[in-house]
């Protein structure tokens, strides 16, 4: 008997334990929500506002942590390059790099829970994770720090500033890479590339509309069996920039935006998102793409693809042509290595090609908007949230943006001209082309403004010879952009919400069908999974979605009166 | 009472003794019953979860109850059909093959008389089992790859093919890829357990069996294959009841973290829906539903296999 009495004994003992076990989580739990309301986030502003005695950014030692929301984002490596070697050494900015180890909300969720924020996040305006945060007061509303500090203020449109707050009226983000009504120069990093090597020795044939694609493309892959005719890049989210160019290409209002993870038509007319499917553009575009894939023209393995073999296949110059994002950014890098080795190679921006019939003139892709890419926010658990503030808005200055593209003075330039743009120092006449690859420049760039594409027409204005090749291709393709995207912000539907699951599982059915319509096998077979991606997502609620994107559409015009 | 009846007649003794004189027993026993609570019991409270809606901020007790909304969420949707009939069709694949293929291994290797080509076969194919998945994804992405894949460069050169495969983008070879490199990675491994059963078979029924005259193929089916039956029917058991865990790290792995497009329709399982909806979607209560419904099924099908093994052979795990 006695030892039964031990056995529960120790029973017990286990249940204590567990019980004990339990109660240090639930302890945590408890912090956890309570850390944010016990220190209201919404006062420490003023309080540190008051207590004044703030000197300008780069005087004093500052250290905070930035993660930045997405999968592709990866640690630069602070310190390690020219740039922000500089701004640790001479701007005594210690930034402490989070990455999103590839998977950006697994990585953000799991901070929340374990109730780890960094100080300072980059993420999509708008977004769940923003909304979130700002319903919990994680985020420090930036409003007195604007007045405090006016670069950013400055630079920011009064109607853009409206946009950026929250609905509770503050403001907590900081738009990046956003633009404004006073700059005269658009950038964009998409569009249509050729390898220069391989155009000159086929005779450079016209290249202007999807008819000369095709053929000049066949001429590639016959005479050229070891180049990738025409590179897709990777699969975001299961679509390509390259289908998104093929649309596109017929015209009008359709642009890039129309294609996201739920294509739908804006008609500008009624103000009223329409489906997809009444824009007969969307089916003729993938009709190019299953054309073209069928015939060993475009990258094979386009959905298995990882970036780096898209990088290496750039860098060793076996493309013949590009249609891929971020062209801009990566061909620099390329072109560099690639002329290291043969003056006469590289890859050429060249105009939007257009569908067959469609004037030319019409074909505008890319869309403009005030707003920017995405915002920089501060979390209450910043500790000095007033001073990552200033850094950001110095960054966002001309000093920031010069390092953006041209690196710290002193390396390749040690004076600017009148318009803010570096004039080249003896190093930068001479260096190597490879010498130039390995200062890395353009790597560090927490912040962008339009200062930056200001800076860099005027540098590329000052000789046209050593102008800065994404820099001419940014401006080139920026050209194409007619219509202003701000009247679209915060398309977001709560993903926990009847329509959200629904806008999930339609996401999902897509994010399938992209690629079955461009791997079919035949005209048949397309044509039958078109039909049946159409009436599927029909059947799953599509028109709900457009309903609720219509809703936010027009609140925003309202918004924006 | 078993235990009461064993230590009969030390009652004077007291616990404290009892537990100091066992203490190289005991301390073998307490790092998994720690291990067990810690990791496997205490997070079970979680389970509510599942009827309610968690909302990351308003902590566990505090998220609204729902009741069976998760789950019936999980029953009507699209997807059900199509995560649970690739779950089972790759839990049956490693079933019948990636289960007993370490077998046929071990009774190989059994019968190989030379030691030290038994010993390098022996240490190659337990190697890759230290390899991690995202390794493996990697070496078979770059053999399968249309772009100078060696795969397709060796059947370009045989004049089996005229241009490149792309072997991940259709559908119809996942599995093949995916059982294929699950077997060359854990089949060395797994087979160590059946060699170490193997070792502990009586040499005098070998000699035995060969004085009745049994040669090499009879000795393996009348003596090694019943001798090791028990361990086999344990480890039978215990992948029945794993069965709706039908892979996660190598599914993601080789579809690219789930962005292969093309194969989502044959490689969603169970828990890579889960961790999909969960973690990517941070739809965490419906993911823990999903759970919990796939945990359920398991001790069934464990329960229901170790039933069947006690009254076939005998041999069970309790």
């Amino acid at each position: 008997m006695k030892q039964k009495k031990r056995f529960s004994a120790f029973i017990m003992m286990v249940l204590a334990f567990t019980v004990v076990l339990a109660a240090c989580s639930s302890n945590n739990n408890g912090k956890t929500t309570e850390t944010p309301s016990s220190k209201p986030s919404n006062t420490s502003p003023q309080e540190e506002a008051g207590s004044g005695d703030i000197v300008p950014f780069g005087e004093q030692p500052l250290e905070f942590s930035l993660y930045s929301n997405y999968d592709f984002s990866t640690p630069i490596g602070y310190g390690d390059d020219v740039t922000s070697k500089w701004m640790k050494e001479t701007m005594k900015l210690n930034l402490i790099e989070i990455g999103s180890n590839g998977n950006a909300k697994q990585k953000f969720g799991t901070m929340m829970a374990a109730n780890e924020l960094p100080d300072a996040i980059m993420m999509d305006r708008g977004s769940p994770e923003y909304n979130t945060m700002v319903k919990n007061k994680l985020l420090v509303p930036l409003d007195e720090y604007y007045e405090k500090y006016p670069t950013l203020r400055n630079l920011i449109d009064d109607s853009t500033f409206n946009m950026l707050k929250h609905e509770d009226g503050h403001i907590y983000v900081i738009p990046n890479w956003f633009d404004s009504e006073k700059n005269p120069y658009k950038y964009s990093n998409t569009g249509w590339t050729v390898n220069r090597k391989i155009y000159k020795e086929l005779g450079e044939p016209a290249l202007a509309t999807f008819e000369d694609l095709y053929a000049y493309l066949k001429q590639v892959k016959s005479k050229y069996p070891d180049v990738v005719p025409l590179e897709t890049g990777i699969t975001m989210n299961g679509v390509n920039m390259l289908f998104k160019l093929f649309y596109t290409g017929y015209g009008e209002n359709r642009t890039i935006w129309n294609i996201g993870d739920i294509p739908r038509f804006p008609n500008t007319a009624t103000s009223t998102m329409e489906s997809i499917f009444n824009d007969s553009a969307y089916k003729e575009a993938f009709v190019w793409m299953n054309k073209l894939y069928r015939e060993g023209l475009i990258t094979q393995d386009m959905f298995t693809q990882k970036q780096e073999q898209v990088v290496e296949k750039l860098n060793s110059g076996r493309l013949a042509m590009t249609g891929f994002s971020n062209i801009t950014g990566q061909g620099i890098t390329a072109n560099n290595i690639l002329k290291a080795s043969d003056p006469d190679a590289g890859y050429d921006y060249i105009p939007f090609l257009a569908a067959p019939e469609v004037d030319v003139d019409s074909v505008n892709p890319h869309t403009f908007g005030t707003l920017g890419w995405n915002v920089n926010v501060i979390t209450s658990t910043a500790k000095e949230p007033e001073r990552i503030f200033q850094f950001f808005d110095w960054f966002a200055g001309a000093e920031g943006q010069r390092l953006n593209s041209f690196g710290p003075p002193g390396v390749l330039y040690d004076e600017v001209d009148e318009n803010g743009a570096p004039i080249d120092n003896e190093r930068a006449k001479t260096i190597s082309a490879e010498e130039k690859a390995n200062l890395k420049l353009g790597i560090f760039n927490p912040e962008g403004s339009w200062m930056f594409y200001v800076i860099g027409h005027h540098k590329n204005a000052q000789n046209p010879e050593t102008a800065n090749w994404g820099n001419e291709a940014s401006e080139f393709f920026g050209k194409y952009a007619k219509v202003n995207t701000d009247q679209f912000n915060n398309m977001v539907i709560d993903p926990k919400s009847d329509t959200g699951i629904v806008q999930e599982q339609i996401k999902q059915m897509w994010f399938e069908y992209n690629a079955k319509l461009i791997f079919a096998k035949s005209d048949q077979e397309f044509e039958s999974t078109f039909e049946k991606l159409q009436t599927g997502v029909n059947k799953l609620g599509y028109d709900k979605v457009l309903e609720a994107y219509t809703k936010v559409w027009q609140a925003n015009l309202e918004l924006m009166k | 009472m078993k235990q009461a009846g064993a230590v009969k007649g030390k009652q004077t003794e007291s616990a404290l003794h009892r537990f100091a004189a066992q203490w190289e027993v005991q301390s073998m026993i307490w790092p998994g019953i720690l291990f067990i609570l810690v990791f496997s019991y205490v997070p079970m409270w979680g389970i509510i979860l599942a009827f309610k809606e968690y909302d990351i901020f308003e902590g566990v007790l505090k998220s609204p109850w729902v009741g069976w909304k998760q789950f019936r969420l999980f029953f009507e949707s699209p997807d059900l059909v199509m995560v649970i009939r690739n779950t089972i069709v790759i839990a049956l694949l490693k079933l019948f093959i990636i289960f007993p293929a370490p077998i046929v291994l071990a009774l190989m290797l059994n019968e190989v008389k030379h030691m030290a080509f038994k010993r390098i076969v022996q240490t190659l194919t337990y190697l890759p089992h230290f390899i991690s998945w995202i390794i493996v994804s990697g070496l078979v992405f770059s053999i399968l790859s249309v772009d100078s894949g060696s795969l397709n460069l060796l059947l370009q050169k045989l004049g089996i093919i005229k241009h490149g495969v792309n072997w991940l983008s259709f559908p119809e070879y996942f599995y093949g890829i995916l059982i294929t490199s699950g077997l060359w990675k854990e089949i060395g491994f797994s087979s160590i357990i059946y060699l170490a059963a193997i070792v502990g078979v009586n040499p005098h029924l070998y000699e035995a069996a060969s004085i009745d005259g049994a040669g090499r193929i009879r000795k393996i089916f009348s003596v090694t294959l019943p001798t090791i039956a028990p361990v086999i029917t344990i480890f039978l058991i215990l992948n029945i009841g794993n069965l709706l865990s039908a892979g996660f790290e190598d599914i993601l792995a080789m579809t690219n973290n789930g962005n292969n497009a093309i194969l989502r329709n044959v490689s969603q399982v169970i828990d890579t829906y889960v961790y999909t909806i969960g973690l990517n979607q941070q739809r965490y209560s419906y993911a823990i539903a999903v759970g919990l419904f796939k945990a359920v099924i398991n001790i069934m099908l464990l329960w229901g296999a170790n039933k069947l093994a006690r009254k076939v052979g005998g041999s069970s795990l309790w």
